[in-house]
């Protein structure tokens, strides 16, 4: 009787692992934000601005690669056509004639078309890069899949942990300087957030009492230590919005947890802001988001010094259109069009932040060292 | 001996009244029930009823808003026979969970909800709405001037003076003025909303008599209900469902009909059943039919 299969209970929560009195709240990969932008712009206590920062704008036209347009269309087709695997793709029904059955389709699958071309694009930047500051290869580091980012905190008599996953993530030996001056972090604490009255920010996350607690950055603490971009691959069909709300967590928890090791008992105010960069690709667009720690306070909404965050949104590197074949020998295949250079120049700018910095200080290390 | 520890074991799995069997099977279970409630004729309905399809619930018995699958029954019976031929095919939809029940909330201050998203069910004839408040999410029914952002109350005072009916907030019953457009009503105090749930359904307080409410249904019959029942302000959504014929015989195949023969007509008053007005509804208690005497013990 105890091992048939029809009569199976399932355990309680008492009877699994890791089961604590006090319930917490998890945040994941998958928890998708109902309000958007705004519930996790309330959530990291963060000013908006729509645009990239000024400091960054200045580095759009700065790097140049060599037949830029032949090499992206390359590295575009190399993903969708010329791969040679076959793999049965997902059925798909079109929202215009949704009762057509449209015939299965073989070819390459979504992950690999999106790690191909992505990785592609960041190998040409850095060598645009290191082609202008040569000394990048000794101060930074380039980690795919990195594991075990996590955070946990406080937030108005609630616990919350995440676990954070990211896909890519480039890191540098010294820390990104603020995009903002001091005299605007001080004048910020008169402006006011956004507020969601009925609803509470954390209304998306896991309510369990099965949890474990952890903080840790994810790489190494001996070299290369300080975090300089985050790349998340979008595989999902969310909306543009959703999508930036999690690259703001993603940001405000690594910042979290590379606070509590260097300053263990803060609360409040830090000495010297924190700043994350986060790409966001898809197969077609890319959206970039500027995140800027000045507070770990994040319970009071209203008084106080807050966070900033820069979102750019919807640049798109072209269009994807799917065959609809009702409609008789126009649209059989899939036709790729409207190639747009922008967005990759702004890849650029955002990874060759903060170059000079690094190529000087590395110089400057090696003659100490020789002397 | 063997027979005593059956009982125990199964009849603990669901405790109701009307079965006292052992079971061996979760089948054999629901055979059982069906044919015992059949017996007492609790529920009256014609024999060759099957509902078009159950819903697999989760094992936890608690509230989720992610869709679950649905199971289509074919016009099959327990015992796997088709009992009812114009049931069959359909396309495979996602069953939300709708929550008929009204939460509990402050004395004078009332709980307030946030409209986050309105999309139309699958199954049913109504909209679903998402609606939310602090960590909890839910479906409810959507009413016909729904938007997001909009902001819903509950409130379960009855005060002396009627409240003003705003769309979408609900109040007892007896905390309504006369004339008002209700709908999701509960028969019970605290049951949970029964009554008018379909798309465009939608009924209206007539008159307060002593301690009972009087409400007339969408089909025109007159009911006396208590005060404290819940009921939300409005007409339900997607009124207009009923309006739009069918194509043909190809639209109802792919929707879950299959076809049946042209043989049939509507009977009228030609055929000699005479057709009867509605009954009206009487609130006083009539008298009875016998004499009555008290014996008194003088």
């Amino acid at each position: 009787l105890a091992d048939d299969p029809r009569f199976y209970v399932p355990p309680k929560g008492e009877e699994k692992k890791n089961y604590r009195e006090t319930p917490a709240f998890l945040y994941n990969r998958n928890c998708r934000f109902i309000e958007g932008t705004k519930q996790a712009c309330f959530l990291t206590k963060s000013v908006r601005y729509d645009g990239m920062p000024e400091s960054v704008q200045q580095l759009i036209d700065k790097f140049e690669v060599p037949d830029e347009s032949r090499l992206v269309q390359k590295a575009i087709l190399k993903s969708q056509i010329w791969d040679s695997t076959r793999e049965k793709l997902p059925k798909r029904r079109d929202p215009e004639y949704p009762r057509y059955k449209i015939d299965r389709e073989y070819g390459i699958p979504l992950e690999k078309r999106l790690n191909m071309l992505s990785f592609d694009l960041l190998r040409m930047a850095d060598t645009a890069i290191a082609s202008q500051y040569p000394e990048i290869g000794r101060s930074r580091r380039l980690i795919f899949y990195p594991n075990g980012m996590a955070t946990f905190f406080k937030y108005s008599d609630s616990l919350l942990s995440f676990y954070l996953g990211i896909d890519a993530a480039i890191t540098s030996t010294s820390p990104l300087p603020p995009f903002v001056p001091e005299e605007l972090v001080e004048s910020s604490s008169s402006e006011a957030i956004p507020s969601l009255y009925p609803i509470s920010p954390t209304i998306d996350f896991l309510k369990t009492n099965n949890y474990n607690l952890k903080n840790s950055i994810g790489f190494s603490e001996i070299s290369c230590k300080f975090p300089h971009t985050l790349i998340l691959l979008n595989n999902d069909d969310w909306s543009e919005d959703e999508r930036q709300a999690r690259a703001l967590v993603t940001a405000m928890g690594l910042a979290v947890a590379q606070v509590k090791k260097t300053y263990p008992g803060i609360k409040d105010r830090l000495p010297t802001p924190i700043s994350v960069q986060v790409i966001n690709m898809s197969e077609t667009t890319m959206n970039f988001t500027y995140f800027q720690l000045n507070t770990i306070d994040f319970d009071n909404s209203e008084a106080g010094v807050k966070n900033f965050v820069w979102f750019d949104t919807g640049n798109v590197l072209f269009e994807r259109r799917l065959p609809q074949p009702w409609k008789r020998d126009k649209i059989l295949e899939t036709s790729l069009e409207n190639l747009d250079l922008d967005p990759f120049k702004k890849l650029l700018a955002t990874v060759g932040n903060c170059a000079e910095l690094e190529d000087s200080s590395t110089q400057f290390k090696e003659k100490l060292i020789e002397l | 001996m063997a027979l005593s520890i059956f009982k125990q074991t199964f009849s603990l799995l669901r405790s109701s009244s009307l079965t006292n069997v052992f079971c061996s099977s979760e089948r054999s279970y629901r055979l059982a029930a069906y044919r015992s409630r059949r017996k007492f004729k609790t529920e009256r309905r014609p024999f060759h009823y099957v509902p078009k399809g159950h819903p697999v619930l989760p094992p936890d018995g608690k509230y989720t808003t992610e869709p679950l699958t649905y199971i289509r029954s074919g016009g099959r019976d327990l015992n796997g026979k088709v009992v009812n031929a114009k049931i069959g095919g359909g396309p495979k939809v996602n069953w939300y969970m709708r929550d008929d029940h009204y939460p509990e909330a402050e004395e004078t201050q009332g709980l307030e909800e946030k409209v986050l998203r309105i999309h139309p069910d699958p199954i049913r004839t109504a909209h679903l709405a998402l609606v939310g408040t602090g960590n909890h999410k839910r479906y409810i029914i959507a009413h016909q001037n729904m938007k997001e952002g909009d902001i819903i109350k509950t409130n379960r005072d009855i005060p002396t003076i009627s409240v003003r009916a705003m769309e979408g907030n609900s109040h007892p019953l007896g905390a309504l003025p006369m004339g008002t457009i209700v709908h999701n009503i509960e028969k019970i105090p605290g049951e949970g909303g029964r009554v008018c749930r379909a798309g465009g359904a939608s009924a209206q307080v007539l008159r307060k008599v002593g301690d009972k409410v009087i409400l007339r249904l969408p089909s025109k019959h007159e009911i006396a209900l208590s005060f404290n029942c819940m009921a939300t302000v409005g007409q339900v959504s997607n009124s207009g469902h009923d309006d739009i014929p069918w194509k043909g015989v190809g639209e109802k195949m792919s929707a879950g009909y299959r076809p049946r023969t042209g043989w049939h007509h509507r009977k009228t008053g030609y055929h000699g059943k005479k057709i009867k007005p509605k009954r009206t509804f009487i609130v006083k208690p009539t008298p009875p039919k016998y004499e009555t005497y008290k014996l008194s013990g003088d």
